[in-house]
């Protein structure tokens, strides 16, 4: 790759300059986003009928009024709303994302516990979902126009009408009931004291079909991209200077074509991030996996408005993060791009 | 555009032709649901899980506590169709109106709305649709608020867009100089020319709100007192090792009912565009 370890460490150092430059200016566009994120869960939570101290007094089966009063007093709830506004927008600040109701924990501990299992599901089904649409977007583009083309086309537009919890509901009733080859529900088996790798074949082997369910449909898009992204990049010069040279099919579709359609795709991850993170809720809750999916429906289901508002927060920030992530990946696979 | 080529082209997509019949028929059936099946879809009217084709007087056969899953299939009809246009004209509504002021009025204005709508597509939709309908209690049109709240951001996009680049042209300028006000430049002039990609985006967003509203029906947010595919495919889960049909049926329904709309939708846009279509 590199001509020299000098030509390295400069560009290297190049890189980090604009990676810093990078940072630092999204995370300035991300700083508003946040603080509205809050002001609208500040305004769901005003609007919801009852506060906090209601839900409290309904969980603890009722209370007396004077201590209820004193409750509302340390909560800062007897204070104008502006006051409480700012109040609100301190805690979070410090990630005090409060108590929840339904389940006696700190907001934010409940959510961090639950956030590796709804992480693994969104690397396994990122990467399911890229890879697969990738290689059949190649395909399709380089048999354009072919019934094989037609028929990828028509299968993606299929998979993108299915809702992915009554795919998972069907998967289960083929694979887990019928055939019984892989499990029902959960993330492990329970009290199965497996560790190390038959541990971590044991998780797979969970992970397998809610991974299909949650990611079918971004196979679906990522395949129309890259099968647009192709076409377009072998329609320009440097393919025909390449084909010109007497390249193989194959060479140019895998070392000049490929690698340039891949690009704007890495794009799309974050943006199809938030949407994925949505759709784990679903997924979650059909194959009863503890992740903050299931936990924001657990919330739902409890009246936990609360732990809910916590999540959608934590899910922002998320969301913020791996597109901020996505962004310094694509700044170091294309060199051109001056942080846009 | 010219009008009879562009009916020409959307007549010619077999793939379009399809779309329009099937979800011909959807409509059809939701609109005569209550002529053809009368009674609350919802009142137990046989033995518990017949099977399909078992009983001549329950064609798809019945759920686990004996109701008819046609009834049921026809009168879920009329709630998915209903969240999907109505979350979909509201979200496409709100798009256009976020978009056209920014996009017209630009500046701190556009910053502003600008931010908002990154927000709206910072935070995961279909979370933030939990907590819209957790707030407003569930149901059908709070759904369908919730779903147009969480789907306005693309409209809004593309209106922006849109109205960005046809500000600069010389008849916006005419009518400034005519003295028009600004509601009229942009509801009038402008508008009219932005339309035909906010509603090529229609389709998709119609195809989405179904799709959110069955996710959202299943976990049980909708009205209880209404059939919704959603909640058939909830309610077939308790049975699904023994009778798999009750939860297959409805989701079949709604495979097909959104397949046909992105067909339609499709069709429409190559219709638009004959030259950026399909190669």
């Amino acid at each position: 790759m590199s001509a020299s370890p000098d030509r390295d460490a400069r560009a290297a150092g190049f890189f980090a300059g604009r990676a810093a430059v990078l940072l630092r200016r999204r995370l300035a566009q991300a700083l508003p986003v946040i603080l509205l994120v809050l002001v609208g869960n500040f305004l769901l939570l005003k609007l919801a009928p009852g506060d906090v101290i209601d839900a409290y007094v309904a969980a603890a089966g009722g209370g007396d009024r004077a201590f209820v009063a004193q409750l509302r007093a340390e909560y800062g709830l007897d204070q104008p709303v502006i006051v409480q506004l700012g109040l609100y927008l301190w805690k979070a600040v410090r990630l005090d994302l409060g108590q929840s109701v339904l389940l006696g924990q700190p907001v934010l501990s409940l959510i961090l516990e639950r956030l590796p299992n709804t992480l693994m599901l969104m690397m396994s089904s990122i990467g399911f979902a890229f890879g697969l649409g990738v290689l059949l977007g190649v395909a399709a583009a380089r048999r354009a126009g072919r019934p094989e083309d037609t028929a990828i086309i028509t299968l993606g537009l299929i998979v993108y009408a299915t809702p992915g919890f009554w795919l998972g509901l069907m998967l289960i009733v083929i694979f887990s009931v019928r055939l019984a080859w892989l499990p029902l529900s959960g993330i492990e088996t329970i009290a199965s004291s497996l560790t190390g790798w038959e541990r971590v074949l044991d998780i797979a082997r969970h992970l397998v079909l809610p991974t299909a369910s949650l990611a079918l449909v971004y196979v679906a898009i990522y395949m129309r991209l890259m099968r647009a992204g192709m076409l377009e990049v072998f329609g320009l010069d440097f393919i025909r200077t390449a084909r010109a040279k007497g390249l193989s099919d194959d060479r140019i579709a895998y070392r000049h074509v490929l690698p340039n359609a891949i690009l704007p795709m890495v794009t799309m991850l974050g943006l199809q991030f938030g949407t994925l993170l949505g759709g784990s809720v679903v997924i979650e809750s059909v194959f009863s996996i503890p992740g903050i999916g299931r936990l924001a429906y657990e919330a739902v289901v409890g009246r936990d408005l609360n732990l809910l508002l916590g999540i959608v927060f934590m899910s922002a920030l998320l969301v913020i993060a791996v597109n901020l992530i996505v962004d310094l990946l694509y700044a170091h696979l294309d060199p051109r791009i001056e942080s846009a | 555009m010219n009008q009879r080529s562009f009916r020409e082209r959307f007549s010619t997509n077999n793939g379009a032709l399809a779309g329009l019949t099937i979800l011909s028929l959807v409509v059809l059936a939701a609109l005569a649901a209550p002529l053809l099946f009368p009674g609350d879809p919802l009142d137990i009217v046989g033995r518990p899980l017949t099977e399909p084709f078992e009983d001549w007087r329950f064609p798809l056969g019945t759920d686990r506590l004996g109701r008819d899953m046609l009834a049921g299939l026809v009168h879920g009809a009329r709630a998915s169709l209903f969240v999907g246009l109505v979350a979909a004209g509201g979200a496409i509504l709100i798009g256009i109106l976020v978009g056209a002021v920014a996009g017209y009025f630009g500046g701190w204005i556009d910053e502003a709305l600008m931010r908002l709508t990154e927000t709206f597509q910072t935070v995961p939709g279909f979370i933030l649709a939990l907590a819209l309908v957790a707030v407003m209690g569930p149901g059908v049109v709070s759904v369908a608020i919730a779903i147009a709240l969480v789907s306005w951001t693309g409209p809004a996009r593309i209106t922006r867009a849109e109205f960005l680049s046809l500000k600069q042209r010389e008849f916006v300028s005419a009518s400034r100089v005519l003295g028009q006000g600004h509601g009229h430049i942009i509801f009038r002039e402008i508008l009219p020319n932005a339309l035909a990609p906010i509603i090529v985006l229609g389709s998709v967003i119609v195809a989405a709100a179904i799709l959110i509203e069955s996710a959202l029906s299943y976990l049980g947010l909708s009205d209880p007192n209404r059939a919704t595919w959603g909640q058939m495919i909830a309610g077939g889960r308790a049975v699904f090792r023994s009778a798999w049909y009750v939860s297959a049926i409805p989701g079949f329904a709604i495979l097909l009912t959104v397949l046909a709309v992105s067909l339609v939708g499709e069709g429409l846009t190559d219709a638009a565009n004959p030259r950026t279509g399909r190669r």
